[in-house]
């Protein structure tokens, strides 16, 4: 009887222990790198895969979307959007919110990673806590992240984050060039975040998309510059937003603030509700 | 349009395009002409200093005389705002000169690049560093 109270004590003491380790505060980061800095894109803006020519930038896509792809090209050269939804405001997603064409912060603790990227104010949430993806998460732009931090050359700190994303809802493209990604919003995108051997102020994405408009699981490595000045400012994109979509076309508002064609020889919008 | 000098307008801008790259945002800017660049000179009426592009609104002369009011779409505050840039660096009523790439269906709109716009008089918007 007496050692089954000692047991019991025992746990409680350790439950209370565990316990008051996940309470802690502030948190322990000293296996964590310090990566809490503004960080600029390296690279041209708007260009998801900078290592390769623009227009198809090495996509392995399906012939159908490769398709898609090239009617979309067209529609841009008459001055439309193609495939690209962003002109009304509409958020990135993933992996396009990597492109990052205005900076972004990185706020790191233990049980969450923090993207906040300065274009449409939107934010990445890293989950570092050790869950699962959920069943019942409603799907978003960003999707669900999970992730897992590793010692890559056990020296006893943390220097790489590896990150899975899903459970999307689109329309989401790479870029502004319309490369699309699949309607059916099942991509995984895997991430691997380290700083850049070479330079120490370069944090590095590796971002491999799988994808069902990919014929294969396409990887391409993006690199992000250390900035010690952050300057921060808003980037909420409907608030002087003159570009509009009205039947699937693009319009932009004067400045009188009336309709304007885009494209050369335009036609007004369907007006059949104005009566 | 009153100042519409496309022969040297396209061979500066053509210059300056080169060098710094056409304007992409977080959109296409496929609606802009960005081959057929033009030179606008005008009053501004309005500075609009907002996040993801500033817009200028500027009144300028027609050929047949008659005034238009222009909306003309630059780059990002957040972008700018390292080289100088502020909310104030354009007042209404200051006078303009900008290489602008016009719209395709020849609306009063286009877009610009800070490299390519400076006050009348030829002083630049915002002082190199």
């Amino acid at each position: 009887m007496r050692n089954r109270i000692l047991i019991v004590v025992a746990a409680l003491a350790g439950a209370l222990l565990v316990s008051s380790a996940l309470a802690q505060w502030p948190p322990d980061l000293s296996k964590y790198p310090d990566w809490n800095y503004q960080w600029y894109r390296v690279g041209p803006i708007g260009q998801y895969n900078s290592s390769a020519p623009r227009n198809n930038q090495g996509a392995p896509l399906t012939p159908e979307y490769q398709k898609i792809f090239e009617d979309n090209l067209e529609d841009v050269k008459q001055g439309g959007q193609g495939t690209d939804p962003t002109y009304t405001c509409l958020p990135d997603g993933m992996p396009r919110l990597m492109n990052v064409i205005f900076p972004m912060e990185i706020v790191v603790t233990p049980k969450m990673t923090y993207f906040l990227v300065e274009y449409l104010m939107q934010q990445r949430r890293i989950y570092t806590d050790g869950r699962t993806m959920p069943a019942d998460a409603e799907p978003s732009f960003g999707g669900y992240s999970i992730g897992t931090w590793h010692d890559t050359d056990g020296d006893g700190k943390y220097d790489e984050l590896r990150v899975e994303t899903s459970n999307f809802k689109g329309p989401r493209v790479y870029d502004p060039t319309g490369l699309p990604l699949h309607k059916d919003n099942k991509t995984v995108v895997r991430e691997r975040f380290f700083i850049s051997k070479e330079n120490p102020d370069h944090l590095q994405d590796e971002i491999t998309t799988i994808d069902n408009a990919l014929t294969k699981p396409w990887t391409i490595l993006k690199t992000y510059r250390r900035e010690r000045n952050a300057i921060f400012s808003e980037g909420y994109c409907a608030v002087d937003n003159p570009h509009v979509k009205i039947g699937g076309e693009n319009y932009m508002l004067g400045a009188d603030g009336l309709l304007m064609p885009a494209k050369k020889g335009q036609k007004p919008p369907d007006l059949r509700h104005f009566k | 349009m009153r100042a519409r000098k496309r022969t040297a307008a396209l061979l500066a801008a053509g210059a300056l395009l080169t060098a710094s790259g056409p304007i992409w945002g977080h959109h296409s800017f496929a609606m802009f002409d960005q081959e057929h660049p033009i030179e606008v000179v005008g009053t501004v009426t309005e500075f609009r200093y907002s996040s993801p592009h500033i817009y200028i609104f500027l009144d300028v002369k027609g050929e047949d005389g008659a005034n238009k009011l222009w909306l003309l779409e630059g780059g990002s505050p957040s972008l700018l705002l390292r080289d100088g840039w502020t909310g104030s660096s354009i007042k209404p009523g200051d006078e303009l000169r900008m290489t602008i790439d016009p719209l395709r269906s020849g609306a009063p709109g286009g877009a610009w690049q800070a490299t390519r716009i400076k006050f009348k008089d030829g002083r630049p918007i915002v002082a190199p560093k």
